[in-house]
């Protein structure tokens, strides 16, 4: 199957895959008893009957359920996610207002991710039993097991609080109103520590897999043809067995980029850092169901071009993988 | 006779503690003079595979050369400090490797690898470097080089992959080529095709060559000389046809009767009523999924056959002729789509799996590879009493009945305690069969039941599977690659090409006198055939 065709027929799972999240959200948010209503009205300090029916009137929430289903459907069809109750503004604006900032957290969380645990990984691998690989393990169970929210906390306290090297939190300086590379620089320095918090956790998983998958590489036939060839241990390392335990990274990286699309809730609520993870996190406090609604879209939708993605890195790291098979 | 290309003297070489013996091999004197071929024959553990990687400097990790030395050029080898041997290495000792299909790195293209190598040694381009490579696969009779250079491993044969291991050690003319079992996960007609081509670029390029092989018969194709290894020593060492037409050790005297002749002694059985009754089975497999369209490939095209009590029929061809899938539709792994399979009066081809399941035990299969048919977590007793334990056999009568197949494929009872890994290939293959045998069978298939194993190995197998098929009146369906292997056990053969029979008749009689040309270069692919002496 040529790689356009599998890409389309892809893409037309991901619209199924969509309509099927729509319609799971709009029933689960429904389970939850109360709704906006109650809530706002519990905010407001009293609970008028008149008061709740015109609310629910106002949000149209007095309507059946399938009414609703269907005027949200039809809604979200045309890219119209409604609007937050809360916020009263449409919810694509809310998000995409968002979305930005947690895709550079995750981007930048990832990298760090990859290159600190492959880098573990390597030197782990070079002599399995050593007392490195010993450190390098005993040091990834440390960042998988320690609680990221946790592990947020202390770093804010001691790069922050006690040697001042790091902005606590936060996208940028606040009323500063940088401009130009000053405002990026900015932002750089107060991604580090939510970046690296979101990276620790995944750098565990990626020096174990590299470890593991690089001492099975080594074991291989072809790793002996290439030093029968006369090159040296680290071309036979870089080219040869590197290039072939990085294979089975290309599904983590992918599963993990889904996660940590959902999954940076804790460490961007830790860090204020005005992403979609502090948003959820708000929608569900203040029972914002359009909010929320479309969060769980924008992010289903996100997490299947993700896998698709990583399918298409797949195939070309590895020649041997046909897609669509 | 002038100097020798290289000299080991006195080698030793040294397990890691914990290992069953200290020295892997023990105190090897061996030399490789110019312009000829050096075999080194032996059974696995002999140490011959470990001699050749000492002098590649390519010992597994753990392994060491305690002792001796190898001579090579002035220098002796084991002392040259690792940049030295590595200059070395691929520029004037190349070695290529037993299985071609795990010897190429997967994800690099044809190309990268063998520039890889000249580069390593030579200070060219890339692009210069890609022309040579061209030309080398064109050498090797590979067809279109510039395609293949930007193909992935993946993509060619067995035999084409062993060309491009070929063409890779020799892009920097070595003076010594070593080859390590390099036809041995072959069809037989590739290893012929591929021990040709070594021979022929030896003598044209006047190199040395030093060829590992457990198979007597690859050794009468090849050597100049040979040297037979057990236990970590040179037992007996000589010109060829001297080795070979008087073997003075006893062991070399076994290795070389174990060689199978190609040779049928069996005569056909009387066909009575047939037990097994195939007729015009088709199966063609299809690719694709949900948005693709389908392309059938026809693995089996209406294949007939008939099998009688104490009776084996071979099934003759090389990879990719539908053998075993012809097997695994008899067995029902798979699903027939044309065709009729009668069994004992009943059609089994489209029998439902309820209707089936009382018949399954009837029919029971031996695979080829012993290391990965057995379950490492099962002890050999839960391995052998689970087939009669789901037919609701009680536990201590199949215990019992256990105990007398294991004592009947040779093994001791006391074995069922222990787990598949602590036995070598031939025993494990012994407690493939005990399984098969345990469910009673009347037809016992069996999938290349000795293409894993050493030649003297697959001899004692071949022995058992005769013995047991008489003893238990079984009829037997035997697939394999090997012509010669077909003619010690098999009554009748039928040989396979494309999903089609292209011959069949009795064993003495397409050996004597094949009537397809396809018979005649299997026959003619057989290593040895006509070089060693009758038994």
């Amino acid at each position: 199957m040529n790689r356009l065709t599998y890409i389309g027929a892809r893409l037309i799972k991901t619209v199924l895959i969509t309509i099927a999240v729509v319609l799971l959200s709009f029933f689960l948010v429904r389970l939850a008893p109360g709704d906006t209503a109650t809530v706002m009205a519990g905010q407001a300090g009293f609970a008028d009957e008149a008061f709740m029916k015109s609310l629910r009137a106002e949000y149209g929430l007095d309507q059946p359920l399938p009414v609703q289903l269907w005027k949200y459907l039809s809604a979200v069809a045309q890219g119209d996610l409604g609007s937050s109750f809360v916020r009263r503004q449409p919810v694509v604006d809310v998000i995409l207002e968002r979305l930005p900032n947690t895709l550079l957290l995750n981007a930048f969380a990832l990298l760090v991710a990859i290159a600190g645990g492959v880098a573990m990984g390597m030197m782990a691998a070079r002599r399995p039993g050593s007392a490195t690989d010993a450190a390098m393990t005993v040091l990834s169970m440390l960042f998988y097991a320690m609680p990221q929210f946790w592990l947020g906390m202390m770093a804010m306290l001691v790069f922050s609080v006690w040697l001042g090297w790091l902005p606590p939190f936060g996208l940028e300086t606040m009323g500063a109103d940088y401009t130009g590379l000053t405002r990026i620089g900015d932002i750089a320095v107060h991604m580090i520590l939510p970046g690296v918090t979101l990276a620790l956790y995944f750098m565990a998983s990626y020096a174990r897999l590299t470890r593991t998958a690089m001492i099975e590489v080594a074991d291989q036939d072809f790793v002996k043809t290439a030093r029968a060839k006369g090159i040296s241990e680290g071309q036979v390392a870089r080219r040869h067995i590197l290039r072939n335990a990085l294979v089975p990274l290309i599904t983590f990286a992918g599963l993990q980029s889904a996660i940590l699309v959902g999954g940076s809730v804790l460490v961007e609520n830790v860090f204020s850092w005005p992403g979609v993870g502090t948003l959820a996190y708000e929608a569900v406090t203040t029972r914002d169901n359009p909010l929320l609604l479309g969060i769980f879209i924008v992010t289903a939708v996100l997490v299947s071009l993700f896998n698709l993605a990583t399918d298409i890195a797949y195939s070309i790291a590895d020649p041997r993988v046909e897609l669509g098979r | 006779m002038g100097e020798p290309l290289i000299d080991i003297r006195d080698l030793i070489v040294a397990l890691p503690p914990g290992a069953d013996r200290a020295h892997a091999v023990d105190g090897v004197s061996l030399t490789i003079n110019p312009n000829e071929i050096l075999c080194i024959v032996g059974e696995s553990g002999s140490g011959k595979s470990l001699t050749a990687h000492a002098v590649m400097g390519l010992l597994p990790r753990g392994v060491t050369a305690s002792g001796g030395q190898i001579l090579f050029g002035g220098a002796d080898l084991l002392r040259l400090p690792p940049s030295g041997i590595r200059k070395l290495r691929g520029r004037d000792i190349a070695m290529i490797f037993q299985d071609p299909m795990a010897a190429l790195n997967p994800v690099v293209t044809i190309g990268r690898q063998i520039t890889e190598q000249i580069r390593a040694h030579r200070a060219i381009p890339e692009k210069e470097a890609l022309e040579l490579a061209g030309g080398l696969l064109a050498e090797m009779g590979l067809a279109d080089p510039k395609a293949l250079l930007k193909s992935f491993p993946h993509q060619l044969s067995g035999g084409q992959r062993q060309r491009v291991m070929i063409a890779m050690a020799l892009s920097l003319s070595p003076k010594l080529l070593i080859a390590d079992e390099p036809t041995t996960a072959l069809d037989v007609t590739t290893q012929a095709q591929i021990l040709k081509l070594i021979k022929r670029i030896q003598t044209e390029r006047a190199m040395s060559v030093l060829f590992i092989t457990h198979d007597f018969g690859v050794v009468a194709d090849m050597a100049d000389r040979v040297a037979v290894m057990r236990h970590g020593r040179v037992v007996e060492e000589g010109a060829a046809a001297e080795v070979l037409g008087n073997p003075k050790h006893s062991y070399t005297r076994a290795l070389i009767a174990a060689v199978p002749r190609g040779e049928s002694a069996l005569q056909p059985v009387a066909q009575d009523k047939p037990l097994l009754t195939v007729t015009e089975l088709s199966k063609h497999f299809r690719r694709g999924g949900f948005f693709s369209g389908s392309a059938a490939v026809t693995a089996v095209d209406r294949v007939s056959l008939t099998l009688s009590r104490g009776e084996t029929l071979g099934i003759v061809g090389e990879s990719g002729s539908g053998k075993s899938t012809l097997a695994r539709c008899v067995i029902r792994l798979l699903d027939p789509d044309a065709g009729e399979i009668l069994f004992d009066g009943a059609d089994i081809a489209r029998m439902t799996p309820g209707a089936l399941r009382p018949l399954r035990r009837r029919i029971q299969m031996v695979f080829q590879d012993p290391f990965s048919s057995l379950n490492p977590r099962q002890t050999v007793g839960e391995i052998v009493i689970a087939g009669p334990r789901a037919y609701g056999e009680d536990m201590k009568e199949a215990r019992e009945r256990a105990a007398d197949i294991l004592r009947l494929v040779g093994l001791n009872p006391e074995t069922m305690n222990r787990f598949p890994h602590e036995f070598s290939g031939g025993q494990r293959q012994r407690i493939g069969l005990a399984r098969a045998l345990m469910l009673k069978p009347d037809i016992l298939i069996a999938d290349e039941p000795v293409s894993a194993l050493d030649v003297t190995v697959q001899a004692q197998v071949l022995k058992l599977l005769d013995d047991v098929r008489q003893q238990m009146n079984l009829a037997m369906l035997f697939i394999t690659h090997d012509m010669r292997v077909a003619a010690q056990v098999c009554h009748r053969v039928m040989v396979m090409r494309h999903g089609q029979v292209v011959e069949s008749g009795p064993t003495g009689t397409v050996f004597a006198a094949p009537s397809s040309d396809y018979t005649r270069a299997l026959l003619a692919a057989i290593p040895g055939r006509g070089k060693l002496a009758p038994v």
